[in-house]
């Protein structure tokens, strides 16, 4: 797989980020060299592995269905937000 | 051209667990906006998501109640998108192996009794909300993490009418089930229908499109119906290639039009992966047990009606079709009054009136019991079916026993031969000529009889006995 500007476009729109001209270049030397990491995994034969395999035994651990509530941790990540107003995180206006 | 409509329906169903999907955060109504928050439904880095056994079981029964395969393993995904109201930047859902598939339900049509597939339900997490105020946007995090279940048909609905029968018995089944609140106005059910046109007899699934945002059946019938109309009137026109295209559109129930939401589809690439917080859910063989003991269904109890009290398929069925409905009818019941005026009094008398009011059935001024009592004195002779209706108009408007109500209208029945005796008396020799007219063979008037007896005894004399007493006396 290769990583090329028109690849990058689409990416900067899907993760809503906005990658100015002169780092283009440099952005996509490193993205392609991320790939080309990660393709040694492609050199496992797994054409007789089924897709769901897991290299962990058992299923993910299942929890009571027991509420528990600390107002304090939604008032002290309000308190770092970068912009909050009446108990609402604050963000810049999502439509037009 | 004829054309056939097929459509394909995705419900929404918030689960009524006590907790988050992946978080012991309450579900339940919140005090102030963001406090039902934690490290986890909130992405902070590092807090883990830990799955809530209830919404597990839960989804279970709904598969039961479909006849689905319920996978013993199943598999979360995330669901990658940006928006405010979903912090993590993805969603936890699931994508190739869901926790439920392969179901069916029957719905009811003119006809027949229809089967329509549904393909999966899956366990998903809800999102925030946003609210959109001058240059900024608002977000409220108690809903996100919210437990979701959603239920995928089959493309085998063929009109809106259809749509609407396949809606409201999955609502019915949710609601049997108890394993969500199921309220539309309030978004604990949420349908999206994708509709499209072909020729009869063609096999082929041409272009569909997503119609998103319909929160009443009457809006779902509304938006499908227009949207089936715009399809056909494109393809007549020729233009059926460049005005169908695949993509989402808004009901705008102002204006009873659907329209495009272009611009949203270049976004629509998920990017599904499996979670690589979450393991595979192994369902624990305890919980298929505890999770297939479901209880009657709107189906059986429909046919348990028909045979067990022998009311008729169609009341059987409307009855049947809501919990709150049949809860009510069967308490009714249990007062030991005869099931054929049980019926009428509450699909016609009371519903009428809740109808008039705009009142639901759950919260109905006139309980079960008193419902029942008012039949129970219809039966035993106190008051007429007439003075019934005008207990039941009182007991609507004011917090009174049924009894006392009777007693208070002043509406007890005349049951008395001889009070009733004297009164007819009375009638006949006031109107001598109308009785000689009578027995002269102007049947008619016996009609004229019967009515001024009972306008004499301000409606409150027993009418058979009325009846049977006049006809002995005119012989």
């Amino acid at each position: 797989m290769h990583i090329d500007v028109e690849l990058l476009r689409r990416l900067e729109n899907l993760s809503m980020l906005e990658i100015s001209p002169h780092k283009e270049q440099e952005i996509l030397t490193e993205l392609n060299r991320f790939l080309d990491f990660v393709e040694i995994i492609e050199e496992l034969d797994l054409s007789k592995e089924d897709f769901r395999f897991n290299p962990l035994n058992g299923g993910t651990p299942l929890r009571e269905d027991t509420p528990r509530v600390d107002p304090e941790i939604s008032r002290e990540i309000l308190k770092n937000a970068p912009r909050s107003a009446d108990n609402f995180f604050v963000v810049p206006k999502i439509i037009e | 051209m004829e054309f056939e409509v097929v459509i394909g329906l995705e419900v929404h169903v918030q689960l009524n667990t006590k907790t988050k999907m992946f978080c012991s955060c309450p579900t339940s109504f919140a005090q102030r906006q963001n406090i039902n928050t934690c490290p986890t439904c909130l992405a902070l880095p590092g807090a883990l998501p830990v799955v809530n056994s209830e919404a597990v079981k839960k989804a279970m029964m709904f598969g039961y109640a479909i006849n689905a395969k319920i996978n013993e393993r199943s598999v979360f995904n995330r669901k990658n998108y940006f928006y405010p109201d979903l912090p993590k930047g993805y969603q936890i859902s699931q994508f190739e192996i869901p926790i439920v598939e392969n179901g069916y339900l029957f719905i009811d049509t003119q006809e027949e009794k229809r089967k329509i597939g549904i393909t999966r339900a899956h366990l998903e997490e809800d999102a925030g909300k946003n609210i959109h105020e001058g240059a900024v946007s608002k977000v409220d995090l108690n809903r996100a993490g919210t437990p979701l279940l959603e239920i995928v048909s089959e493309p085998d609905i063929r009109s809106s009418d259809e749509a609407v029968a396949y809606l409201k018995k999955l609502h019915a089944i949710v609601r049997y089930l108890d394993i969500s609140d199921a309220n539309m106005q309030e978004g604990s059910f949420r349908c999206d229908a994708n509709v499209s046109i072909r020729p009869k007899g063609d096999d082929r699934l041409y272009t569909r499109v997503e119609i998103k945002n319909l929160n009443s059946f009457r809006f779902i019938q509304k938006a499908i119906d227009y949207e089936v109309q715009r399809h056909i009137e494109a393809w007549e026109e020729g233009v059926y290639e460049s005005e169908v295209v695949q993509e989402t559109r808004l009901f705008d129930a102002d204006r009873g039009v659907t329209k495009s939401m272009r611009g949203k589809e270049e976004s629509a690439d998920y990017r599904y992966f499996p979670d690589p917080d979450l393991l595979p859910v192994v369902i624990p063989q305890e919980f298929f047990e505890e999770a297939s003991k479901i209880p009657e269904l709107p189906d059986e109890k429909e046919e348990r009606f028909i045979k067990e009290y022998g009311i008729g398929r169609y009341n059987a069925a409307l009855i049947a079709g809501s919990k709150e409905m049949a809860d009510f009818f069967e308490k009714m019941l249990s007062y030991g009054i005869d099931a054929k005026n049980a019926v009428s009094w509450l699909t016609v008398e009371l519903a009428a009136r809740l109808n008039k009011s705009g009142k639901d059935i759950v919260d109905s001024p006139v309980c079960a019991e008193r419902l029942a009592k008012l039949v129970q004195r219809i039966e035993d002779k106190t008051i007429s079916n007439k003075a019934a209706k005008d207990v039941l108009d009182y007991l609507f408007e004011h917090e009174a026993e049924v009894d006392e109500a009777i007693e208070k209208l002043g509406l007890k029945q005349i049951s008395d031969a001889g009070a009733i005796a004297a009164i007819i008396d009375e009638i006949l020799s006031a109107n001598e000529d109308k009785v000689a007219e009578y027995k002269n063979g102007k049947e008619k008037l016996f009609g004229f009889f019967v009515g001024q007896v009972m306008k004499a005894s301000k409606g409150k004399a027993d009418p058979q006995l009325v009846n049977r007493l006049l006809k002995e006396r005119l012989g």
